[in-house]
């Protein structure tokens, strides 16, 4: 049978679904919970060197908790969405901390470990990206969304399509746009539009 | 949204991106000619896109960090607070439990078991420490104890519990192939556990085969139920059921939930709650499957399975439960927890009189309880099966009669959604979360929105002004003016998104000037020490200076390099208003002199964007902070760096000098706030940590400080940090937050634009004024201008209703007065005078003696009949008269009780009775209805032996409402005596009651300081008012039934606001 995980999991969505923003709160530490779970299971049986594919990653860890039967795309919306804000908040608070130790901070240790990931930039290129996200957001929130769906929770074009009712078309080109957007912000150069910065 | 291409540059250049990025490169340029149409700005951007574009062709986007996070296994912890971690234990959806070990006050191994992130670290901690002295009442050998809780260094809560070695319930029983009869005791023992925490008003609420470990003890099998940690006491206050509520999301489990869990509805849950989860795990361990089958169920429709499926049979698994098991278990499975087993000890008598052969006290359903279970759980069909058989049988009555049942169920629906969503907006107002409480108050139907809805929603912001589309904004420091910038959508011809800078008036959120500014209406504001000039910072300018009271530009402050110059971040003046300083991006701090606009000096050597600039009061130091958490201290005239030191780990910001510039306060994203001291440079006080990033900070001399953080903004004391209050009326993140010098005005900006707030109220506690000492007599007039209170100050007060000022105050002289009352015009006013002897009737609100009545003993109660004709005055020798206020005499004097209620028409006077405490009087508790004019017994009402303390008529005379000494709110029938409902709710003596004036609504005060609101017609408890802080003595409603007024032992008279207003969230403006 399904886990206890799953199932707080799966009354939490519901809650969150309803709009309890307190509920949507607490899916993060599940959610994340669940991938990282899921990517360490895959990851003992992959060859090392292999790298995983992050929509397999995700896909697995949404059927997991929620099972093949329909496709309920609006339950995968919740959950995509849920799964990308906890990668977020996520790296965001592992780039301080390790900003933190870095800095040989005044804490000479951290007792318990929150996260561990392998970030894959710097950490003040974490911070700067999440900065930069959310200026994007402000200025044109479905923007906002592809890059949270396509980069955070790592789903392909043709499912951040899907999740956010649009054609693919459209997220494509919004898509090569962003991408070139906040690659522009993240220089040290000029910003592209400063004048969305808060 | 997307944004409109033609006035938008930015989204100009991504139209033009989109045409020209397909194209070869050396296509490009002549498009970029022809679309930019020598706009080199807005060329320059596009290429800058396309370069990115060109280069990033693998951009690090594609790669999504979730392909990172199985690299490296979470290390252990070494230590975890005082507890040595030695190993992991388990891992679960919501934490990690370690082993480890604790060496003060005893040596002994414990588990620790520490919760994810995501959860709101100091309520779970504060909801342990509300628990602590519950959980400490259970002592029992199969419960394992909760010791401790506590926060994690990395801010995450832990729970230290006993260490069980043991496994879990259905693995033992499996792995031992357990038989029949020795689960059976196995789980008899379990029930004993549960119930020795329901007798001590613990509910364990997620009871599972998981929450059950079984151990050996000396070769005896012996089970240890685990997690009391989310148990609470039945019947804890709001506050405390809200946080079993977010527990019970984060650790339900549909699969082990009762149906009544599954509504969501937390007050629902009692003790039956844990029987029926019992009687899962017992289902389980006996058939090896749930009640229900979830094989392929979408988990989403499990709490609908759980809600109405029936169980299957557990015979159809196993043979051997048929009988006495099988009736027992589907006992404990029902769906209506009144059919259920009333408790668990019922539930174990029947499992062991199945052990001891002996018959079980539960029966099986009968075939006629099968059919109505069928029929309503399915409606539809069966209400045409139903009414096919009736017509057969020619009862066409009975259809009807069904569908008016059907009818009567979506009333009874409707209804309990609202009483719903009332208590869920109680709760999240409790927790502070405007947004939850928004979106339950949108739930409720509107039809049903009465008293309690609308104050809960005037509660939704307890804000001044709010000001909705602006960005950036201050307060002046005398209060008197609000600087906002707003991104105008209007495109000029610099092709700029520009904005404007509008100036109000502070007190009435009038619009003084709005000023178009050519530059990006940039967020960062600020005043002068003399208010006289504002200051936006910007990104063309580094700031531009207006005149506040013309709206003149002063000074503009032009950046001869725009591309190096990206933004001002912060702004500060020197109190002595002489000079400004700036600083942002490039890390660089300019200092200018105010009057000629002279670029002074720079302060430099800052390595990442300055967020915070202060300046001190002597103007000798300037102290800066910047996103990596440092902050500087420079010597102004000299702009030396004097030292830099870390204070926080990331983003600080909020730095405020104190008036002395001995210390130096500064928030941040670690959210803390820390104070240092300026001559050493230690933190000598942290505040904190804060359950999120702090983003503004603000203090006054008077020692007040403001905090914003994204989630909420708290007023605190400057001394030690001390929490003050919450001012709630946010929805969307805080972003920063400015102070008037007196404190007593502060404005907070952040998503949904600025308010300005009132530090002093509280809009719940509106403290008309404070008596000296309890006043016992208050009314609020029939017209609606005047609430009156008197006290054992001896004097009466008469305030305005409106701007609950004192009117007049009048020196009395009696020293105890309790009562007062107001003619139904509101004209005239009757209070006892000469030591209750006398009842004076005088002029509102000038105070003219009008008539004076005598009563030969002290007067302790006075009514005053709604059609204005006749005046009752009860006294403390228990005998009350009824004048005649037409020729002024007595009409009737019954005796036996000291207070009286006329009924509206005036004919008829109701008497109980309402001892003073220590007084000894034999009279019946019984109420007593006479006829007022002469005096003659009509009626006794039965009030068994409890004294009943107040009563109220309704205003169409039908109903009487009382509150009694057990605590209770009853209703009664004025016709026939009959008590209709009684209510229960308040936790001590009822001391008075009060009726809405539409008849719909009785208000409470009670001993326990609360006040209920409950519904008179559906005689339910609809909203606790919580504020006053010792006994509440009187309640009352205006007379257009928009407010409560209450007065309390707490010496005060406060006013609660139910006023219907339209939509307070999106006017400009003052409220009031």
């Amino acid at each position: 049978m399904a886990g206890d995980t799953d199932a707080a999991i799966t009354t939490t969505l519901i809650a969150a679904g309803k709009g309890d923003s307190a509920a949507a709160g607490h899916l993060l530490p599940l959610v994340y919970d669940h991938l990282r779970k899921v990517a360490q299971s895959m990851m003992a049986k992959e060859k090392p060197g292999h790298t995983l594919q992050p929509t397999a990653l995700v896909h697995e860890a949404f059927l997991r908790v929620i099972g093949e039967n329909e496709p309920a795309w609006e339950h995968r919306g919740h959950f995509f969405t849920a799964a990308a804000r906890a990668m977020r908040r996520i790296l965001v608070e592992e780039a301080r901390r390790r900003a933190t130790l870095k800095r040989g901070g005044d804490r000479a240790r951290v007792d318990v470990d929150v996260v561990t990931i392998a970030a894959p930039r710097p950490s003040a290129d974490v911070i700067a990206l999440e900065e930069a996200v959310q200026r994007l957001e402000a200025k044109d929130p479905r923007k906002g969304k592809i890059v949270n769906l396509r980069y955070y929770a790592g789903l392909t074009v043709d499912e951040t399509a899907t999740v956010l009712e649009v054609s693919v078309g459209t997220v494509e080109r919004d898509w090569r746009y962003i991408k070139s957007w906040i690659s522009a912000e993240l220089s040290d150069e000029d910003s592209c539009d400063s004048e969305s910065r808060e | 949204m997307t944004p409109n291409p033609a006035s938008d540059p930015t989204a100009r250049a991504e139209t033009i991106f989109h045409a020209v990025v397909d194209l070869p490169t050396g296509e490009r340029a002549a498009h970029l000619d022809s679309q930019c149409d020598g706009d080199g700005k807005l060329r320059r951007r596009v290429e800058r896109l396309l370069a990115e574009h060109d280069r990033g062709l693998d951009s690090f986007l594609e790669n999504p960090p979730i392909a990172g996070m199985a690299a490296v296994p979470e290390p252990m912890p070494e230590r975890i607070g005082q507890y040595e971690v030695t190993e992991k234990l388990g891992e679960g959806g919501c934490g990690v439990v370690y082993l480890a070990q604790q060496s003060r006050p005893v040596r002994r191994e414990v588990a620790v078991k520490v919760l994810r992130v995501g959860v709101n670290t100091r309520q779970v901690v504060a909801r342990f420490e509300a628990e602590r002295q519950v959980l400490a009442m259970m002592d029992h050998p199969h419960i394992a104890t909760v010791y401790d809780a506590g926060m994690t260094t990395d801010g995450r809560p832990y729970f230290v519990m006993e260490r069980v070695d043991g496994v879990p319930l259905l693995d033992y029983c499996q792995q031992g192939e357990l038989a029949l009869r020795q689960r059976v005791s196995l789980f008899v023992a379990v029930c004993h556990a549960i119930e020795h925490a329901h007798r001590r008003g613990i509910i364990h609420r997620d009871l599972k085969p998981s929450n059950i470990l079984v151990t050996q003890v000396n070769d005896q099998a012996a089970p240890k139920v685990i997690d009391f940690g989310i148990a609470k006491a039945i019947g804890g206050s709001p506050t405390e059921m809200t946080l079993v509520t977010e527990t019970g999301q984060l650790m339900g489990t549909p699969q082990y939930m009762s149906p009544e869990q599954c509504t969501g509805r937390p007050d629902a849950v009692d003790t039956r709650s844990d029987v029926y989860s019992l009687g899962v795990v017992l289902y389980q361990l006996l058939t090896g499957r749930l009640p229900y089958d979830l094989d392929g169920t979408h988990l989403f429709d499990i709490p609908r399975i759980v809600r109405e499926d029936p169980a299957r049979r557990p015979s159809t698994f196993n043979k051997l439960l048929r009988g006495d098991l099988e009736t027992v278990l589907l006992k404990a499975l029902d769906k209506d927890r009144n059919r259920r087993y009333a408790s668990v000890e019922a539930f174990r008598g029947d499992l062991e009189h199945f052990l001891a052969n002996r018959p079980i006290e539960a029966r099986r359903d009968s075939p006629w309880y099968v059919l109505k279970k069928t029929i309503s759980r399915h409606r539809v069909a069966a209400m045409a099966l139903a009414g096919f058989v009736l017509l057969a049988t020619g009862t066409v009555v009975g259809l009807s009669y069904l569908y008016q049942q059907s009818e009567t169920n979506a009333t009874a629906l409707r209804e309990s959604l609202y009483v719903n969503a009332i208590s869920n907006a109680e709760q999240a107002y409790a927790a502070g979360n405007v947004g939850t409480m928004k979106s339950a108050l949108a739930e409720a139907p509107v039809a049903l929105r009465g008293w309690e809805w609308h104050h809960l929603n005037r509660l939704t912001d307890g804000s001044l002004l709010h000001f909705p589309d602006a960005r950036g904004a201050a307060i002046s420091p005398d209060g008197s003016l609000v600087a906002a910038t707003r991104l105008s959508a209007e495109l000029t011809s610099e092709n700029e998104l520009p904005g404007t800078l509008t100036i109000y008036d502070g007190k009435t959120g009038a619009e003084l000037h709005t000023l178009t500014t050519d530059d990006t209406a940039y967020p960062v504001v600020t005043f002068s020490p003399t208010g006289a000039l504002v200051a936006v910072g910007g990104i063309r300018y580094h700031a531009r200076i207006w005149d506040a009271a013309t709206g003149e530009i002063v000074l503009e402050l032009p950046t001869d390099n725009p591309s190096r110059h990206r933004a001002s971040e912060a702004l500060a003046f020197s109190p002595d208003g002489r000079l400004l300083l700036t600083g942002g991006r490039p890390p660089v701090v300019y200092i200018w002199e105010v009057a000629t606009g002279t670029h002074l000096a720079e302060l430099t050597g800052h390595s990442e964007r300055v967020h915070g600039i202060a300046v001190s009061r002597d103007s000798r130091l300037v102290a800066t902070s910047d996103s990596s958490g440092m902050i500087r201290l420079w010597d102004l005239e000299t702009a030396e760096l004097l030292s830099a030191q870390k204070v926080h780990q990331g983003m600080a910001r909020g730095l405020n000098f104190d008036v002395e510039t001995k210390r130096l306060f500064s928030c941040g994203w670690d959210r803390w706030v820390c104070v240092a001291d300026v001559e050493s440079g230690e933190i000598i006080d942290r505040w904190g940590p804060f359950d999120e990033r702090i983003d503004g900070l603000a203090i006054t001399d008077g020692g007040l400080a403001a905090v914003a953080t994204p989630a909420r903004v708290e007023l605190r004391s400057v001394a030690n940090g001390s929490f003050v209050r919450r001012l709630i009326g946010h929805d969307g993140a805080v972003s920063g937050v400015s102070l008037s010098t007196d404190g007593t005005r502060l404005l907070s900006h952040g998503e949904g634009g600025p308010r300005v707030w009132d530090t002093a109220r509280d809009p719940t506690r509106f403290v008309t004024a404070k008596h000296n000492g309890i006043a016992e007599a208050l009314a609020c007039s029939p017209c609606g201008r005047w609430i009156v209170g008197a006290g054992c100050d001896k004097v009466l007060r008469i305030f305005d209703a409106k701007t609950y000022g004192v009117v007049s105050t009048r020196q009395i002289g009696t020293s105890r007065p309790k009562c007062v009352a107001f003619s139904p015009d509101g004209d005239l006013l009757a209070y006892p005078e000469a030591e209750g002897r006398e009842v004076h009737i005088v002029r509102v609100p000038d105070g003219d003696v009008v008539t004076t009545l005598r009563h030969d003993a002290y007067v302790v109660s006075l009514d005053w009949s709604l059609d204005g004709s006749k005046l009752a005055a009860g006294s403390e020798d228990c005998r009350i008269a009824v004048w005649d206020l037409g020729n002024k005499r007595i009409l009737s004097t019954v005796e036996g009780h000291h207070k009286a209620a006329l009924s509206p028409d005036g004919t008829k006077l109701l008497t109980f009775n309402s001892a003073p405490r220590g007084t000894v009087i034999s009279v019946a508790p019984a109420m007593r209805l006479w006829d007022a004019s002469t005096g003659d017994l009509l009626r006794v009402f039965e009030t068994d032996d409890s004294k009943t303390a107040a009563a109220a008529w309704t205003r169409n005379g039908q109903r009487i409402v009382t509150g009694d000494e057990q605590n209770r709110v009853r209703v009664w029938d004025a016709e026939d005596g009959q008590c209709l409902a009684t209510l229960a709710g308040h936790t001590n003596n009822v001391a008075h009651v009060a009726v809405s004036p539409d008849d719909n609504r009785i208000a409470s005060a009670s001993y326990d300081h609360d006040i209920i609101v409950w519904d008179l017609t559906r005689y339910r408890k609809l909203l606790t008012l919580k504020g006053h802080t010792d006994i509440a003595a009187k309640v009352a409603f205006t007379p257009d039934g928009h407010k409560i007024v209450s007065t309390s032992a707490d010496g005060t008279v406060r006013v609660w606001d139910g006023t219907p207003s339209t939509d307070p969230h999106v006017t400009t403006g003052s409220r009031e």
